[in-house]
């Protein structure tokens, strides 16, 4: 489904790449996770995915295939065509992306309008059903809610609502859940994973916190300065890394009932 | 254990309520108390808007409690004011989440740790740079990272920094408010081998607050937990795993993403959110999402008892004696 073959991301005139060489092969229903510290390049390569790379970013060197197709030559018609629809976003706040003025309902009927033809009785209906799916408890109170209303895991629940809406084939989650408290990421992780089950959507999850990352995935890529320092199964990554940085990562991730430091 | 500890702080009785919309008011600590002693870890942890943050706020005298007291030595410092409060705040330092937010971006690195001594005139303006020096190589810094600027430095190093403006004053209690949240995992972990090296250097109390109960159970040697605003379980750092009894604190150790856990396993998780702390329900704060509620629990609530040496906990589940019921 997606393939990313050797790309290369650079920001203005800095010669050195945010990501260098990095090539991945995903297969439909598959959720790989990208682990690495800050500045590891990790969300600029989900953002090179979905082609939204910030001011001065672009991809210098090889190509990312969406189904077939190389995204790199694509116009700004099809970009909207294929955005929200076939690949879609969730971001570490989606309150940040949602119009702090505007009722959920209102931007979410607008997003609906724009990538299919439907009244706004039935775009209205459409949105609350999906909050509803996403376990959000009285989907008309939401949608007449501004999102300053809404707690953190109630606004991530309607960023993934939104994300879900058209059953896109491909998933790119930044940071989902670095924002929240431990029980309301749990049920933000649980959310996710249905998704899979359900929609047969892949996944890229990106975080640092590299629980969620190893709960979550079936492949895990391990991200340093830009580069691949470690990629394999889950199963690979965390009983058998293969490079030192890996391994230290792994082994600073503090444990229930584990090493104790007093 | 308990004869050989040196009781430094001890908070009674703590509540803090803030004026809120429409003539309501937000309780943000509800009878919370606590102990602080020489040398030892109390971690506190509890999802955002517990009242963690507003009580540690209030042990470094930047509140002030609504009713309770603060004993500090056994003086009340809840109510102490202008030279007095000033003089008593080089006992108590504290290091800060963000140390990009913390400093001054115009401000050198030695003027940044020199400040607090400068203020107090504990040295001359001419021994800054010397004692700078002094304190970087005791965080693990090199000492020419005096001259630096913030901007030009990492988070992690820049977490150190803020160690060591803690440390000058040589205080006897050092809160960190999410000092290590904002880090790299493996930064972290460096961070907190220097925290613990340091502690048991100069034997300082800490007041750790942490969202991650994995990362406090760890380093703390009491862990309180909190929810909305009142105090849930306090218990012994290596007993969390195992022996926690509380059923908030079990939810919240489900929840946890761990790189041993059983994969195939879902996850726990207790559904719903937190009520608003506008309106704390009669009872149990927690009863609307307890697994285990019952009858009382709405009615009643329950007051933080002792069950075992140094294992408190606020629920009706357990009887006096921490039988369960």
């Amino acid at each position: 489904m997606l393939s990313v073959r050797e790309i290369s991301i650079t920001y203005g005139e800095n010669p050195v790449p945010a990501v260098a060489d990095f090539s991945l092969e995903m297969k439909q229903g598959e959720i790989v996770s990208i682990v690495g510290e800050s500045g590891s390049g990790k969300t600029s390569l989900v953002r090179a995915i979905l082609g939204c790379l910030p001011g001065g970013g672009h991809v210098s060197q090889g190509e990312i295939l969406f189904e077939g197709r190389a995204l790199s030559g694509l116009g700004p018609e099809e970009w909207r065509n294929l955005r929200g629809t076939e690949i879609s976003m969730i971001f570490q706040d989606s309150g940040a992306m949602l119009n702090p003025v505007r009722r959920i309902g209102s931007q979410y009927v607008e997003y609906i309008r724009t990538h299919e033809r439907v009244s706004r009785k039935e775009a209205w209906e459409k949105g609350k059903e999906m909050l509803e799916q996403m376990r959000l408890p009285a989907g008309e109170h939401i949608m007449r809610s501004y999102p300053f209303q809404l707690s953190g895991g109630q606004r991530q629940r309607v960023g993934i609502a939104m994300a879900m809406t058209f059953q896109p084939k491909l998933l790119l989650a930044d940071e989902p859940t670095s924002a929240l408290d431990v029980t309301t990421q749990a049920q933000i992780v649980r959310q996710m994973l249905k998704l899979r089950d359900e929609y047969h959507t892949g996944i890229i999850v990106v975080t640092h916190n590299l629980g969620v990352a190893a709960y979550m995935a079936d492949r895990i890529v391990v991200m340093k300065e830009g580069r691949i320092v470690d990629a394999g199964t889950r199963d690979q990554i965390l009983n058998h890394p293969s490079s030192h940085y890996t391994k230290n990562l792994l082994d600073s991730v503090p444990a229930m009932g584990g090493y104790r430091f007093v | 254990m308990s004869e050989t500890r040196e009781l430094i702080l001890e908070a009674k009785h703590v509540t803090k309520r803030y004026p809120a919309s429409g003539d309501r008011m937000l309780t943000a600590c509800q009878d919370v108390s606590l102990k602080f002693y020489k040398g030892k870890t109390l971690g506190i942890v509890g999802e955002s808007g517990c009242g963690k943050s507003t009580f540690m706020r209030m042990v470094v005298s930047l509140e002030q409690p609504d009713e309770g007291e603060i004993l500090f030595h056994g003086r009340d410092i809840s109510r102490l004011k202008g030279r007095e409060l000033r003089q008593h705040r080089q006992k108590i330092q504290m290091v800060f989440q963000d140390p990009a937010e913390a400093f001054s971006p115009k401000m050198k690195v030695m003027d940044i740790i020199c400040e607090p001594l400068l203020n107090f005139k504990r040295i001359r303006k001419s021994e800054k740079e010397a004692v700078a020096r002094k304190y970087l190589e005791m965080v693990e810094l090199p000492g020419d990272f005096a001259l630096r600027y913030p901007h030009s430095m990492s988070g992690g190093q820049r977490q150190r920094v803020g160690i060591a403006r803690a440390l000058v004053l040589e205080p006897e209690l050092i809160v960190y408010d999410e000092a290590t949240s904002a880090l790299d995992v493996s930064v972290q972990k460096t961070i907190v081998e220097l925290l613990v090296k340091l502690q048991k250097e100069k034997d300082i109390a800490y007041g750790f607050i942490c969202h991650d109960m994995a990362l406090v159970q760890s380093l703390s040697h009491q862990v309180a937990v909190m929810y909305l605003g009142s105090i849930m379980e306090v218990l012994p750092g290596e007993k969390v795993a195992s022996g926690c009894r509380h059923p908030y604190t079990k939810a919240m150790i489900d929840a946890v993403f761990d790189l041993r856990m059983d994969f195939d396993k879902p996850i726990k998780s207790i559904e719903s959110e937190a009520p608003s702390p506008l309106d704390l329900p009669a009872g149990c704060p927690f009863q609307n999402r307890c697994p285990r509620c019952m009858e009382i629990c709405r009615r009643e609530k329950p007051a933080l008892r002792q069950i075992e040496e140094d294992h408190q906990i606020a629920c009706h589940l357990y009887g006096q004696q921490g039988e369960q019921r």
